[in-house]
């Protein structure tokens, strides 16, 4: 069949030729604009299925994660000195999440890139980092001593043993729930990594302002974390193409 | 140093005190451990042996208070007791940091003798094992109350009047002085006592040592997983009574037999591995020089998240003198050969952490005393949890 197939087209003579393949151009370009049409038009009626959760954080209270951190690190007695960054205040986006703490029901996958929890300055850099489940998370050393990083959460255990400057270990979450964070080395290193079941979660800007996109329509809880634990928790209701405001205040 | 339970009131009234600030950066850090354990051991006539081999229960309690006064001043305490419900202070610093702008730390008040690295093992938490190295705990037959070696009557030393080598978690009243270049840090300290004779024990809590001991460790770190450093000590080691008591053996004060000690120790720590080492000569200048040689092994590793196994090997290795005049039951007598009996300790233990706050571990240790006629059965046994704040 083959045989004949380009048998036939080579036997074709060459203005005939040229027709054809101008002939054919036209149908892919035809062929192109309908398929991407109806790409759109699907596009459409998606974002139309959805909605988001927009608002801000307001935080007036100063927090002493940071000086805690500082304290820490003054009256250490036997690690020696410490010549690598210095250690740098949390920014809002750092300490701060807003997300969907009630079931979703969606089908969902997690982010192909690794987000990272840095080792930096003596401190873990965020103080909160939150995950879909099934999320590798990279764990570099920028600091120029040694860091040991290690969990006893019951969502996932793991100790990463000592490692140096340069050095990125990787730690799959796999179960939901929240994972403490810590180094072996320094006491005073703490942090969090929120594993969620969906992706529906946001870093506030130093503004406080935040967004929530693609949300399936529904009754939600959305949870503030600010720090070590749960500032407070509302209700939002999401309906398809509109934008659900919420805001959150200490 | 010994302190009155007044003093621990004292302390804590002070932390309130200064709870009181409003400033964030300036709050009191107060931590601490406690611990219990069981010991159950072998009923040999040994110092090593816990309350004659009977089995017993046992505590102790370390609080950590520390302030931060400024970015540069900090106090710092470590306060411990025992069963035996004395207190002890054995750190009780200032500690200036970085002064203008040199780079330098200075301490003053009863601070950490810069010798060897045990650091953190001191305590039950980091301590992989129950007591601190043989090094730091072997009571000799060089008896501190009459400075006379006793080693035709070793009793003495094993209950307790022994004076040691190293002198347990090595605290002294004194100044000291940090520093760093590049790769290589290093720290001195001038102390009232000595390595050998340190004032945590003494009932008033000072050294009754004339004169001065200085100390001082050279470490270098080439790289994060590894460390290591030298240290040297001279000064004197005696009491200064200790002229009177033993006149028959001095012809001038205690000052004029120093203590001369120097030692090295490595650090390699990598991924869930991690070995501590330290090796030191000493010589007691007496009579005849009373030399000693120890070492300690210790390797650790982290078989799961919460569970570690650790080993080590430590020993002391005494020299042989010739004539020395020692006492005896029947008076005093002429001594040739080692003059106490070398010791040997392998210990290993299973680390367990409940929680962050909690672990559980056990702990064997098995004791070998070298050349002596009948070896002392003094093995032992210990389940210890500890609880950290």
């Amino acid at each position: 069949m083959w045989t004949f197939f380009f048998g036939t087209w080579f036997a074709v003579p060459g203005e005939k030729k040229e027709l054809l393949s101008l002939l054919n151009r036209a149908g892919f370009i035809t062929y192109a604009v309908v398929i991407g049409g109806l790409l759109l038009s699907l596009e459409h009626e998606a974002s139309a299925q959805v909605g988001s959760i927009q608002g801000k954080v307001v935080v007036l209270a100063q927090d002493d994660i940071f000086d805690e951190i500082l304290r820490g690190q003054s009256l250490n007695r036997y690690g020696g000195h410490h010549d690598g960054p210095e250690p740098e205040p949390y920014l809002l986006s750092e300490k701060a999440v807003v997300y969907i703490s009630s079931p979703v029901q969606a089908p969902l996958a997690p982010p192909a890139k690794n987000p990272s929890l840095n080792q930096k300055g003596l401190m873990f850099r965020p103080l909160v980092l939150p995950v879909m489940v099934g999320t590798t998370v990279n764990f570099p050393n920028s600091d120029l001593v040694y860091h040991n990083v290690f969990s006893y959460s019951s969502p996932k255990e793991f100790d990463l043993g000592k490692y140096p400057n340069g050095t990125v270990k990787t730690v799959t979450f796999d179960t939901p729930g929240i994972v403490n964070i810590f180094c072996e080395i320094h006491a005073y290193m703490y942090a969090t990594v929120l594993v969620l079941e969906h992706p529906f979660f946001a870093l506030p800007d130093d503004e406080g302002n935040f967004t929530i996109p693609n949300v399936p329509p529904g009754s939600y809880q959305v949870s503030f974390w600010y720090g070590r634990k749960v500032l407070s928790t509302k209700s939002v209701n999401v309906r398809p193409g509109a934008i659900a405001n919420v805001k959150f205040s200490d | 140093m010994v302190a009155s339970r007044h003093i621990l009131a004292a302390l804590i009234f002070l932390i309130m005190v200064m709870s009181c600030s409003d400033d964030a950066q300036t709050q009191p850090v107060v931590s601490g451990q406690l611990s219990t354990a069981y010991a159950d051991g072998e009923s040999g006539a040994s110092q090593y042996s816990i309350n004659d081999g009977r089995g017993t229960f046992l505590w102790r309690g370390d609080l950590f208070a520390d302030y931060l006064f400024s970015d540069n001043i900090a106090f710092l305490s470590n306060i411990r007791i025992e069963q035996d419900l004395t207190l002890r202070i054995d750190l009780f610093a200032l500690r200036f940091s970085d002064i203008a702008s040199s780079g330098l730390d200075l301490q003053v008040g009863q601070i950490d003798i810069p010798f060897g690295s045990l650091g953190e093992r001191r305590f039950p938490k980091q301590n992989p094992f129950y007591r601190l190295p043989l090094t730091q705990e072997h009571l000799t037959t060089l008896c501190s109350s009459d400075y006379k070696v006793w080693v035709l009557a070793p009793s003495f030393a094993q209950r307790g009047d022994g004076v040691r080598v190293l002198d347990q978690g090595l605290y002294d009243l004194g100044v000291r002085m940090d520093g760093q270049l590049g790769m290589v840090d290093y720290a001195l300290s001038l102390i009232n006592g000595m390595m050998s004779a340190t004032a945590t024990y003494t009932p008033d809590g000072l050294n009754n040592n004339r004169g001065f001991g200085a100390i001082g460790r050279v470490g270098i770190t080439p790289a994060p997983w590894m460390s290591a450093g030298v240290s040297y000590g001279a000064g004197s080691f005696m009491a200064d009574q200790s002229a009177d008591s033993a006149s028959f053996l001095f012809e001038s004060n205690p000052q004029s037999y120093p203590q001369k000690i120097i030692g090295s120790d490595i650090s390699v720590s990598m991924g869930h591995f991690s070995f501590n080492g330290q090796a030191f000569y000493n010589i007691w200048v007496y009579q005849r020089d009373l030399k000693s040689f120890g070492y300690s092994a210790e390797f650790q590793y982290a078989v799961t998240p919460r569970m570690s196994i650790a080993a080590r090997a430590g020993g002391l290795v005494f020299g042989e003198v010739e004539g020395l005049l020692v006492p005896s039951r029947t008076g005093e007598r002429s001594f040739s050969g080692k003059w106490d009996s070398d010791v040997f300790r392998l210990e290993s233990s299973i680390r367990y952490n409940l929680t962050r706050q909690a672990l559980i571990k056990i702990v064997y240790e098995w004791n070998h005393t070298i050349n002596v006629g009948e070896e002392p059965r003094d093995n032992l046994v210990v389940a210890q949890v500890v609880l950290s704040f």
